[in-house]
């Protein structure tokens, strides 16, 4: 063909090849899509509920038999890539019926599988409904001894498989469950192997040369990582990891990056970590220390042929370890500081000693004995919203270790829900509020599992589409978004609002509430405009629903303000921060921290328009609130006095900023992670000041460390990363020739 | 990617090995722009320019363009299956037959591109009977986006030689579509 058909090379060349042009452009954008299964959507004889899970190859579905009378859940999974041949095919279904005939009561048994319509395959297996064993081990708050027990089930567990020549090849905490019942169920065996089309057979031997494919870097084994065969000693290594962070609470790597080339320094060149050097108290190092040191260091030789030869052994290793040791009795200091608690608010906060007496004594029974005498659900209703009030506002009641003692509390009300299991509506129920008080407390790792199984137990009782189901979805969805997955909280939002909307009048206060949720998502993505119509959706129901100084109303103009700020809108912008101000300080007092949220954005926008003198008051005042709300090194304030460092460098009140971002940094250091980012950020801030006085040497090392940690966090091409490279190069650069020479580049 | 490095070994073809590298580099690909999507605001594009000079390093495990030649000539050599199997995947799309929920248009830049990818690709296996040296300079050139330079280091040969193969298969690709063979 001729003409417009005909190969036009130089077309292909001139936007820098194929893949940079528009068919790669369209491809690149195709492969970041999610191509989710939805509900109803059939695969092979299963109906998709929802997705539970997904992992780097693969989505994990909510599913059921779609063609039995009896209704059987199971967890579908489906891979994300057809296999490329015929031959890949037949090998995973050969391999498939390898795995389908493991039968031990530890290991989750898989069920079915098959090719699905579209020619991807998927594999079926028995649901299980627990906890990761970390979180499990934390929430249970495990002894040590009882960790190593639970250990135990799981290297035996491997080791049988590993009689029947099956390896794991992706052992870590998330694919080992423990359920309510405390049983483990190891997930995924062999899995990683039956998804990898291009490996050959699941056997240890002969062993196969296969390409890297490490699933998950941070449990890589040295030769997977060298792309070297993995054999059952890979199990080991990584039984060896999980034991590392059910001891010490920690990962056993440090992996800095996405990096390849970082991954194999760390696993393959690095000193396996001493878990006693992990430890998080003196009494823990001295528990590690000696035979755990030495067992786990065992298993995690770089060497496969030195580690134990089977996880038998190495269990059998931590029964000998067991037996050698006297037991040490602790004294359960809960109920002393409950007392404390308790004698410390009497007088000032009666209602509140209430509650905390019910919680040490009975978290549980005060709601179900409410019940039992049949008093309103209303009545529940608001018990539960006082409880949950309390926690989110635990910390405020007083500075230092208030949060302790009320998640301790909080901790002890746990274990007695789990008992509760004959009353599943109160379970339920309770579930639900304590997940909201750990949110409250910011514990999202503790929040989240019993969110989820607070969800599935209101599923199960009253459906999918009912009040109970969407309000714990709302729950959930605030959950993601604090932890950053919006997209998550976006979709529990739509599915509780889709509810509420059939089940509730149209100007419901709950449907204003999901409403908020969503337009904050929305905000999330940039989606600006579609944000703002939701929101004055939701400002008009709750105006005429609450009245006009009701605090959801204050805090819907908060997010208005936020809106027309980001839209450069100054005037308007202020106008809703000082309303929600106003609203908020009547509501609640000058001292609250809902007070302090259109404060301190009244503050930025202040510094925005160049009012510095307005915007130095704001900040000086969120911080005293935050101080008198939360004591002297809440989190939060530290970027309080960030905020204020940036107003007063721009009144050149160097030193007055100096001493702001000194404190930033101080309680960044004391309250935050080694690496969270909001650390280098005060790090970068001081750096930059003092570099700006002159005073360079100084400087030096603050910013070193700062770049250091933005490009370990970023990687070296982010923008933030690059500031701080450009500052320190004008910091070495003030110190002048008389320093060896050296390049500033964020490397690898 | 650091067993892509290792495992490439200069000698031989080594065409079937490369096949395995296929998944991976799709891996990496899918990866990267991920992550540079989540780094993006709703509405903006994603630099595929940045993104693909990203890919080649992390496949190189190095962090300029000098080492491991050969890995940069296996991955052009996955770019193009990797950008055919996705022509021939939207081609089926126009009959209705694909999954995608984003229909290409019939006449945009990617759907000509794509004809073009797919001419082209048919062409090179012709072309592969007659001189399989400048099919790897048309994938260098094509497919993985390399300059001269760039190809002339992946293929370890020198930079007038890629000039040369590069204008013979240019001279015999453009005979091959002006006989009206391939359409």
């Amino acid at each position: 063909m001729k003409g417009a058909e005909a190969l036009d090379l130089d077309r292909l060349l001139a936007s820098g090849g194929a893949l940079r042009g528009p068919l790669g452009e369209a491809f690149l954008a195709e492969l970041v899509e999610e191509k989710a299964l939805r509900e109803g959507d059939l695969v092979g004889r299963y109906r998709v509920l929802r997705e539970i899970g997904r992992g780097g190859m693969s989505v994990v579905y909510l599913a059921e038999r779609a063609d039995d009378a009896f209704q059987q859940r199971v967890a579908l999974k489906v891979l994300d890539r057809a296999p490329r041949d015929r031959e890949a095919r037949s090998r995973f279904e050969q391999e498939r019926q390898i795995l389908a005939s493991l039968e031990h009561p530890n290991i989750a048994r898989l069920l079915d599988g098959g090719v699905d319509g579209r020619g991807v395959p998927y594999i079926v297996m028995e649901l299980v409904e627990g906890e990761r064993i970390d979180q499990y081990c934390e929430q249970h708050r495990l002894s040590v001894d009882e960790r190593l027990a639970l250990f135990q089930v799981v290297a035996q567990a491997v080791a049988y498989a590993h009689r029947r020549l099956v390896v794991h090849r992706d052992l870590k905490p998330s694919n080992i469950l423990v359920t309510a019942a405390g049983e483990v169920k190891l997930l995924d065996f062999g899995i990683a192997k039956l998804l990898d089309p291009e490996a050959a057979g699941v056997f240890a031997v002969p062993p196969t040369r296969t390409v890297l494919r490490v699933l998950t870097p941070e449990y890589a084994a040295p030769e997977q990582v060298r792309g070297e065969p993995v054999t059952t000693a890979s199990d080991v290594y990584q039984l060896g990891l999980v034991l590392f962070e059910l001891l010490t609470g920690r990962r056993a790597h440090d992996l800095g990056g996405d990096s390849l080339v970082e991954l194999e320094r760390v696993v393959c060149a690095g000193e396996p970590p001493r878990p006693s050097r992990s430890a998080s108290s003196a009494a823990l190092r001295r528990r590690l220390e000696g035979d755990l040191d030495s067992i786990v260091l065992t298993a995690l030789r770089k060497e496969p042929d030195r580690r134990y030869p089977s996880p038998a052994d190495l269990a059998a290793d931590l029964e000998r370890h067991l037996k050698g040791l006297p037991v040490t009795a602790r004294p359960d200091a809960l109920l002393y500081r409950a007392g404390k608690f308790v004698r410390r608010h009497r007088l000032a906060l009666a209602a509140v000693v209430a509650v905390a007496v019910s919680l040490a004594g009975g978290f549980g029974a005060a709601l179900w004995q409410a019940r039992q005498a049949r008093l309103e659900a209303k009545k529940a209703t608001e018990v539960k919203d006082f409880l949950v009030q309390i926690f989110e506002r635990a910390d405020p009641f007083e500075s230092g270790g208030r949060t302790v003692t009320a998640r301790e509390l909080l901790d002890h009300g746990v274990q007695r829900i789990a008992r509760l299991e004959e009353e599943p509506e109160v379970q339920a129920e309770l579930l639900a509020v304590a997940g909201s008080s750990y949110r409250g407390l910011g514990v999202y790792d503790s929040a989240q599992p019993l969110l989820e199984r607070s969800l599935r137990l209101q599923r199960r009782l009253h459906g999918e589409r009912s009040l109970g189901t969407a309000d714990v979805q709302s729950s959930l969805a605030l959950l993601a978004f604090k932890q950053g997955d919006t997209k998550r909280s976006e979709a529990l939002l739509r599915a509780a609002l889709s509810t509420y909307r059939t089940l509730l009048p149209a100007d419901d206060v709950r449907v204003a509430d999901a409403l908020v949720g969503l337009a904050a998502c929305l905000m999330d993505y940039d989606r600006d405009e579609e944000s703002a119509v939701l929101l004055r959706q939701a400002l008009a129901i709750r105006k005429k629903r609450s009245g006009p100084a009701d605090p959801q109303v204050g805090l819907i103009l908060n997010e208005l303000g936020m809106l027309r700020h980001r839209a450069r809108d100054l005037d308007a912008a202020e106008r809703l921060y000082r309303e929600s101000l106003a609203i908020q300080r009547r509501a609640y007092g000058p001292l609250h921290p809902e007070v302090a949220v259109p404060l301190h954005n009244l503050g930025a926008l202040l510094k925005t328009r160049g009012r510095l003198t307005e915007a130095e008051a704001v900040f000086r005042e969120v911080i005293t609130l935050e101080t008198k709300l939360y004591g002297g090194d809440y989190p939060g304030t530290a970027d309080s006095w960030g905020y204020l460092g940036h107003v007063l460098r721009a009144r050149d009140d160097f030193a007055g900023a100096e001493a702001a971002y000194r404190r930033s940094l101080a309680i960044n250091r004391a309250k935050r992670a080694a690496d969270h980012f909001a650390t280098f950020g005060a790090l970068h801030n001081l750096g930059k000041l003092l570099v700006q006085t002159g005073r360079a040497a100084e400087a030096e090392p603050l910013l070193r460390e700062a770049l250091a940690g933005r490009n370990k966090l970023w990687g070296p091409e982010y923008r933030k990363t690059k500031e701080t490279a450009a500052a320190l190069a004008e910091c070495l650069a003030a110190l002048g020739p008389a320093r060896p020479q050296e390049t500033v580049r964020p490397l690898h | 990617m650091i067993a892509l490095a290792e495992r490439q070994s200069p000698a031989g073809d080594g065409r079937e090995t490369l096949q395995q590298l296929v998944p991976m580099v799709y891996e990496e690909l899918r990866r990267l722009a991920r992550r540079q999507r989540r780094r993006l605001a709703a509405g903006q594009t994603l630099d595929t320019t940045a993104l693909v000079h990203e890919a080649y390093l992390k496949m190189t495990g190095h962090g300029d363009w000098q080492g491991e030649s050969h890995v940069l000539a296996a991955a052009a050599i996955a770019m193009r299956q990797i950008l055919v199997d996705y022509a021939r995947q939207r081609s089926a799309l126009k009959r209705g037959g694909g999954l995608s929920a984003v229909p290409l248009e019939e006449h945009s830049a990617a759907h000509d591109q794509a004809r073009q990818v797919l001419a082209l690709d048919l062409a090179l296996r012709d072309l592969a009977a007659v001189e399989e040296r400048l099919v790897r300079v048309v994938e260098c050139r094509v497919f993985a986006g390399f300059s001269e330079q760039e190809t002339a280091r992946a293929l370890s040969t020198s930079l007038r030689t890629v000039q040369r193969d590069w204008a013979r298969a240019r001279t015999w690709l453009q005979g091959a579509f002006g006989n009206g063979g391939l359409s």
